[in-house]
């Protein structure tokens, strides 16, 4: 039948999601444990014991996969949905990236695959980034252009480096979504 | 990607990838050279580097990680450009 759903694919051009394996703990510990993602990531400077991390790494977590090149398992990255609200319909979502790739763009693949995951399984009305001033600045370059737009700004709200900064609340609307994602989509689309 | 598809200058091209992503206006078309670096001189971050991605689609090609890894300047990405829309 022509209305049956189709399958999500978790695989972009050159990233693939998959599920967190037992295996991967080591190398998402040292990713997160690297100075300059835990200063920036959902840890916010919290070095976990790796035997806490295990358990912090799902706490509020709704779904997360592990980041990868297509022909590769090792994780470069990790990206987490996480403070699901049902009442309200929106969700928060982080992304993690080894620094040898951030800089590229093309991990960021697996952020349209997720992104576009997330709204096919649930109908979010809203995913929602905050972005320390400091950091992830793409983030707030998107805001600018055609996916995310910022909603709010907690000023002064963060410590960090012997100063307080401003954490920025960004959101991506489903209508915005559905709108913009056919061209993200069709650039990244496996060959 | 399209045998015989029209090949844009690299005057052409870095000036549409200029008005595409929104990389400064005119001003920026003066200074963008071969020799102009991504991440140096204009400053793309990832987001850029994912909406480049976009832009590149839009004109026809398609880039795997193991050739924008490689990508430093703006002569880089033409040859690259030039290269794909044509194979």
């Amino acid at each position: 039948m022509s209305d049956e759903p189709k399958d999500v694919p978790l695989l972009s051009r050159n990233t693939r999601l998959r599920p967190v394996r037992l295996s991967d703990y080591e190398s998402l510990f040292e990713l997160v444990s690297h100075t300059e993602a835990t200063n920036r990531w959902r840890f916010r400077g919290a070095t976990p014991s790796p035997e806490d991390f295990r358990e912090m790494l799902w706490r509020g977590v709704l779904t997360q996969f592990v980041i990868c090149r297509k022909t590769s398992e090792t994780p470069i990255g990790l990206i987490t949905a996480f403070d699901v609200d049902y009442t309200n319909n929106v969700v928060h979502l982080a992304l993690l990236l080894d620094r040898t790739v951030r800089r590229t763009g093309w991990p960021l693949e697996a952020a349209i695959v997720f992104v576009n995951y997330l709204f096919e399984h649930w109908a979010f009305r809203k995913i929602y980034v905050e972005s320390v001033e400091y950091a992830a600045r793409w983030f707030r370059r998107a805001a600018t252009r055609r996916l995310f737009v910022e909603e709010g700004c907690l000023s002064d709200h963060e410590w960090f480096a012997g100063r307080y900064w401003d954490v920025h609340l960004l959101a991506l609307h489903r209508e915005r979504w559905l709108e913009e994602s056919g061209r993200y989509l069709k650039a990244i689309a496996p060959n | 990607m399209t045998r015989n598809a029209h090949v844009l200058s690299f005057s052409e091209f870095s000036q549409r990838l200029v008005l595409e992503m929104e990389l400064g206006g005119p001003p920026s078309v003066k200074a963008l050279e071969p020799s102009t670096s991504l991440h140096l001189d204009l400053g793309l971050d990832s987001a850029d580097m994912l909406e480049l991605l976009v832009v590149l689609d839009e004109f026809g090609v398609a880039m795997d990680e193991s050739v924008l890894s490689r990508i430093e300047t703006m002569g880089d990405l033409y040859d690259v450009y030039a290269f794909l829309v044509t194979e």
